[in-house]
């Protein structure tokens, strides 16, 4: 069944039962949740209404999906009475899945957003900001031959394995190495008090980013003091303790971020703004001090990345516009006495607008205010460090289906956090262990409702050189796993398995 | 000649395992003015440049003591401190050198450089060599 048949079975349905379109709201909610499911043809799992009928479609994502029904099958919800109609939409989901979870390169990505490798307009951006620095830097130097210049970089490859669900990529219980990454960045400092910086970053994790280049930071920075820089271009920022480190493992002994605060697979929504940040230091004797952030800019995210991915793999199809219309946020540190540190950060979103096409059904959702909080602990005692965080996901908004109309409101009221240590035995191994727990709606479940245990090691044979090894042992799905991936049904208890070699320079 | 060590340099660490360390600075950097905080906000790439404008240089050398004690991390682990900062574009990585000789050698190229070792180099040439001290009781 394609999207148009789906549309027309569904239409038929409403008929049936004699509803308008236009009024969705109005409907009762076993209705409701007929239309959420069928009319954008999309998993149910996350774009069906929750048993309350509450806020309903979700996006996608480890932020973005809502209310997530976790029904074994489409009867689940539409009842015994539609068990024929509810089978014909599990084998459109199905081949859906296929559609996605195929191996991921060139031809999904042509198919995802009609373009192709060598289509030069995707980089131009790209080559228009490397323009605008190599120009500035010959500007600003009386001699372009003394300009000091250094070329860093990683690469990483690295393979997975779940087992009970599939993650990230259609053959994970199979075992992949669907997980690469690689950056270069260059920098200067071609005058006092000014540092330019640019790095191209590239991904593959399963399904997502499949090693589309990035600009992951373009940027003029002017150091006025210690307690004053300030930043503009297209500027990284941090949220948390960890989120500047996110592609970065060599930095870390884990090869994943905790999962129930940082989002592995859209990055690119959370890592940057095109616009300005202002920082500083200032200390404030007896080994204490404060750092602070304070950005503002837009959150500019690539129709091809892992964002538009995850929400084209929910109710929104292939995605052709993904915009917002400013982020504002900051970051305060304390550097207490005794290893000890404490941080606060906020991170705002206003105005996302996606807008997506679904066989002829136009999608589209307006989130109004999308708000990242996360309080940080962290404390180092020689080689122990200890880490504890706390983050907190809200926004609202609505969604529309075009035909025939319908409008649903998306939210979304998460939260997450962990406790980990470290141990540094000696220059070349280092242990790491963290719990994990998080929710994907504060209101209607507990604290842990997804939970996972992890362990890893890290093995450095030279200084720029590491093998890692993590261990998963998770309990629940929110926000990670889905049946559009698993569309026999999600087991509670499943665990993750990854290796990976990361070398830099 | 070797400039004179001009007596508003003061380097303060607490640490007893630093006795005998030493900074060793850019021939320019006379007129500055360190302390235990500042030298470690430096090592730790929280601080950029100096007071006048200079960009700071950390030079870096493996095993030496009197890093770990104004850091709190060796220099292994600093140097991972120093990626994440560099691959998230806020800092410029250190020079890393393998034996005294190469950090004299940086210290007087390189404008705005430092280095922090545990002894004073045999032959320093004309980078300045400050002996650190233990804080003023």
């Amino acid at each position: 069944m394609d999207d148009a048949a789906a549309t027309r079975t569904l239409d038929a349905i409403l008929q049936r039962q004699g509803i308008d379109h236009g009024r969705q709201h109005a409907l009762p909610v076993t209705t409701r949740r007929i239309c959420c499911i069928a009319h954008p043809s999309a998993p149910h799992d996350v774009a069906a209404t929750n048993n309350d009928g509450d806020r309903s479609m979700g996006l996608s994502g480890e932020h973005l999906v809502t209310d997530t029904i976790n029904c074994r099958s489409v009867v689940d919800l539409v009842g015994p009475g539609s068990k024929r109609l509810a089978g014909k939409f599990q084998q459109a989901w199905t081949r859906h899945r296929g559609h996605y979870g195929r191996k991921s390169g060139s031809a999904s990505q042509a198919w995802l957003h009609g373009r192709t490798w060598l289509d030069i307009q995707a980089f131009m951006p790209l080559l228009r900001m490397l323009a605008t620095c190599a120009l500035t830097t010959m500007v600003v130097a009386a001699d372009p031959a003394d300009i000091p210049v250094d070329v860093h970089g990683f690469v990483g490859f690295g393979w997975f394995r779940t087992w009970e669900n599939t993650y990230l990529v259609a053959d994970s219980q199979q075992g992949s190495t669907e997980m690469w990454e690689a950056a270069v960045s260059v920098t200067s400092r071609p005058m006092d008090r000014l540092r330019l910086g640019v790095q191209l970053f590239a991904r593959d994790l399963g399904i997502y980013d499949n090693g589309q280049p990035a600009l992951d930071y373009a940027y003029a920075d002017w150091r006025a003091e210690d307690w004053l820089g300030v930043q503009g271009g297209r500027v990284r920022i941090p949220v948390g303790l960890l989120q500047e480190e996110i592609d970065n493992d060599t930095a870390r002994t884990q090869i994943f971020l905790p999962w129930s605060v940082y989002p592995l697979r859209v990055r690119d929504f959370f890592l940057a703004v095109d616009g300005a940040k202002a920082y500083g230091f200032i200390p404030l004797g007896g080994d204490q001090s404060v750092e602070y952030t304070a950005y503002g800019g837009v959150s500019t995210v690539d129709e091809n990345g892992g964002f538009a991915i995850s929400l084209a793999r929910s109710a929104y199809g292939n995605i052709n516009e993904l915009t917002s219309k400013r982020t504002l946020g900051g970051m305060l540190h304390w550097n207490g006495p005794e290893g000890l540190s404490v941080r606060g950060s906020l991170w705002n979103t206003t105005g996302l607008s996606v807008r997506g096409k679904r066989g002829n059904v136009s999608t589209s959702a307006d989130i109004g205010q999308y708000w990242w909080t996360v309080a940080s602990l962290g404390w180092e005692a020689g080689d122990v460090q200890l880490a504890a965080e706390y983050s907190r996901v809200h926004y609202d908004g609505t969604a529309t289906f075009t035909p025939p109309g319908i409008r649903v409101p998306v939210g979304q009221n998460q939260d997450g956090g962990y406790v980990s240590a470290t141990w540094t035995a000696n220059r070349w191994l280092e242990f790491y262990g963290a719990v994990e727990a998080s929710r994907l709606q504060i209101t209607n479940e507990d604290f842990g409702q997804t939970r996972a245990l992890v362990g890893a090691f890290a093995i450095r044979p030279k200084p720029n050189w590491s093998l890692k090894l993590e261990w998963r042992e998770l309990r629940g799905q929110a926000g990670y796993v889905t049946t559009l991936d698993n569309p026999s049904g999600l087991e509670q208890n499943w665990r993750m398995v990854a290796l990976k070699t990361t070398a830099d320079f | 000649m070797r400039p004179p060590i001009i007596a508003c340099i003061t380097l303060l660490l607490a640490s007893a395992a630093a006795d005998g360390a030493v900074a060793v600075l850019h021939p320019d950097l006379a007129n500055q003015r360190l302390d235990r905080d500042r030298v470690a906000g430096m090592l730790m790439g929280r601080i950029s440049t100096w007071s006048d404008g200079t960009p700071v240089v950390v030079v870096l050398m493996d095993g030496q003591a009197a890093v770990a004690d104004l850091t709190g991390r060796e220099v292994p682990r600093l140097l991972r401190g120093w990626k994440r900062l560099v691959f998230s574009g806020s800092a410029t990585m250190p020079t890393q050198v393998a034996s005294i000789g190469d950090v004299v050698r940086q210290c007087m190229a390189a404008r705005g450089a430092i280095a922090i070792l545990d002894q004073p180099p045999t032959d320093p040439g004309t980078a300045l060599v400050i002996t650190l001290a233990d804080p003023a009781p």
